[in-house]
């Protein structure tokens, strides 16, 4: 159904109700004012919560089509003024649990205190593990299979298999799957990045990649919609963990990944000219050699950077000394000119790291504010000198909480997240990021 | 003294009001600077009834906003009540029956008053059942039964 269609009929509609209309209304003395408008009409639309609109698509044909429609979508995104969400999972008796929290009414400006208000948890996401939310949208992936959901509608859709993939057709255990959103704001355009990477032949000793790169385009459940190969002179690689990526300005997604002969490269995709590169890295910058590598790369201002993160190691002296992070900031794209600087909190704030458990914490970076804050989130640290890996979990502690870092003032606080129930008491949670947008796109 | 605006209502009932007040209206306020408002202000399709909540409705705005300057020092003490206060004020304002509601919804449209059209339409639209809303704005459900539960099974978290 087209947009001017939709039009017709209500104008229609309105002319042959306002007699009735009339003559209910004088029943009520007062003289019928005027008929509502088709503009008003969207106006009071756009208005209201998204739980709302959801619920009056059930109000007929004409209600659910423009509810759904890319011109109400986009007006709605305008207006609405959403108050921050933090987005968590929780592991709840082996089942995983999905929740949101946002801002008390009393502490909306300053951030200062989070209440789980939403539990977005269906019953179709079991299996599926989360990484990423980004305007109002989020990927679950299972293997090589992944759903879009979207927070604010709840619905959820699969994504077609990328059928033309050479890599996916293979039985080769070493595959790899990794999905990205991203928004190119030229063509108004929800896109799906995805990185498909298995292992090339052994070189000696030496491991190398074979990778493919492909697009979507999210919405509209057009039946032209299918997976695009994109080609690239870049060099093959895996994408490390779900978590070391990042999004600026919707438009530049950037991951970590690991090359030939191990080395780890940063990439870039451009959602708009859906290019990829390989960035030249910091001089001075060194991975660890295995995995994790207690490196992440940051939205730093609107800026790409590496972030070396505070990590406390059993035998050191914990927070109580110093933390100290060293960021390396890309200063200019076209030149691969970074920065680097080496930021060391004020004793003063030392107090508000003295958490329950210090021994092994490290705090990991998982997004950014709207503001430019740095969302850190408590992880523990686990270094076995038996197999000489490192892992890193969420913190088991039933105190949900995480630290907002401002960099301009230097300034760490603690932001305490209040369960809204005992029902979500557990010691297994983790953050998937912070979002700040409620999309009605209909997938 | 401060200049008066008059507002004449659809039945021919003259209001006088502070040219502050009127200039709460996006539509008077354009009127005013084209210098257009001598002899009244004729609104054929805002009511008496309508007209004197507009008014109330501007005139406690006005008052409000001054007094929030007035207080501007003492913000982080007071402001934050104000606020509240009214808050409080205007969900008390809005406790009318539905078809005034409606008149001040589209008299808050046509005379362009943001805050109170905000008001009015929340109001209006708060809690609502899908029938209610049929109701209110007249609309024929054109869906069948079944398409209309398979609509709700959709959306079914929407309804708890």
């Amino acid at each position: 159904m087209t947009f001017s269609f939709d039009l017709a009929v209500v104008l229609q509609r309105g002319r042959s109700r306002t007699k009735r209309r009339r003559r209910q209304r004088d029943i009520y003395k007062s003289e019928p004012s005027q008929e509502i408008t088709f503009d008003l009409m969207i106006d009071i639309l756009t208005r209201l919560p998204p739980k709302s609109l959801m619920r009056f698509k059930s109000v007929s044909k004409l209600w659910s089509s423009l509810i759904c429609s890319k011109n109400f979508t986009n007006c709605f995104r305008k207006v609405s003024s959403p108050r921050p969400r933090l987005y968590m999972w929780l592991g709840i008796d082996n089942k995983n649990v999905l929740l949101s929290s946002s801002s008390s009414p009393k502490y909306v400006s300053t951030m200062s205190s989070l209440v789980v208000d939403q539990d977005l948890t269906i019953p179709a996401m079991k299996g599926y593990s989360v990484s990423q939310v980004f305007h109002g949208l989020m990927c679950f992936t299972n293997g090589q299979s992944a759903q879009i959901y979207n927070t604010t509608t709840r619905q959820l859709v699969f994504l077609p298999a990328i059928e033309e993939s050479n890599l996916l057709a293979e039985n080769d255990k070493s595959k790899r799957t990794m999905y990205y959103l991203g928004h190119d704001s030229i063509h108004d355009q929800y896109k799906v990045f995805c990185t498909v990477s298995k292992r090339g032949k052994r070189v000696g000793n030496l491991v190398t990649w074979v990778s493919e790169h492909w697009v979507y385009v999210l919405g509209g459940g057009d039946v032209s919609s299918r997976w695009r190969n994109i080609p690239t002179s870049c060099p093959p690689h895996r994408p490390l963990t779900q978590f070391n990526t990042i999004n600026i300005h919707g438009r530049m997604l950037y991951y970590l990944a690991r090359t030939h002969l191990s080395k780890c490269v940063l990439v870039s995709f451009d959602m708009i000219s859906e290019e990829i590169s390989v960035p030249q890295l910091p001089e001075d910058l060194v991975f660890w050699p295995r995995l994790p590598i207690m490196i992440e790369i940051v939205d730093w201002g609107g800026r790409v950077a590496f972030l070396d993160y505070p990590d406390f190691e059993d035998e050191g002296d914990g927070f109580e000394n110093e933390v100290v992070m060293k960021v390396w900031v890309m200063e200019d794209a076209e030149t691969n000119l970074w920065s680097s600087k080496t930021l060391m909190l004020p004793p003063s704030q030392m107090n508000i790291l003295n958490m329950p458990v210090v021994v092994n914490l490290s705090l990991m970076p998982r997004g950014t504010t709207r503001e430019g804050e740095v969302i850190f989130v408590p992880q523990i640290v686990r270094y076995s000198k038996r197999t000489l890996n490192i892992s890193i979990d969420p913190q088991e502690t039933t105190d949900f909480y995480i630290f907002i870092y401002n960099i301009q003032k230097n300034h760490m606080r603690k932001v305490e997240i209040t369960k809204s129930s005992t029902r979500y008491v557990t010691t297994k949670w983790d953050v998937i990021g912070l979002d700040d947008v409620e999309n009605l796109m209909y997938l | 003294m401060s200049k008066k605006i008059i507002f004449e209502s659809s039945e021919g009932e003259s209001f006088e009001v502070d040219e502050a007040v009127a200039l709460e209206c996006q539509t008077i306020k354009n009127m005013i600077e084209d210098d257009c408002t001598d002899g009244g202000i004729p609104l054929a399709n805002v009511n008496s009834a309508t007209l004197t909540k507009v008014i109330d409705y501007c005139k406690k705005h006005v008052e409000a906003a001054a007094a929030a300057e007035a207080n501007a020092g003492d913000k982080d003490i007071y402001g934050a009540n104000k606020d509240i206060e009214l808050k409080t004020w205007d969900e008390e304002f809005v406790k009318v029956d539905q078809p005034l509601l409606f008149d001040l919804m589209l008299a808050a449209n046509f005379l362009i008053i943001p805050g109170l059209l905000d008001l009015t339409c929340k109001t209006m639209m708060r809690g609502k059942t899908v029938l209610q809303i049929r109701e209110i704005f007249h609309i024929k459900k054109d869906y069948t039964d079944a398409e209309e539960a398979e609509v709700r099974k959709e959306n079914a978290w929407a309804f708890e």
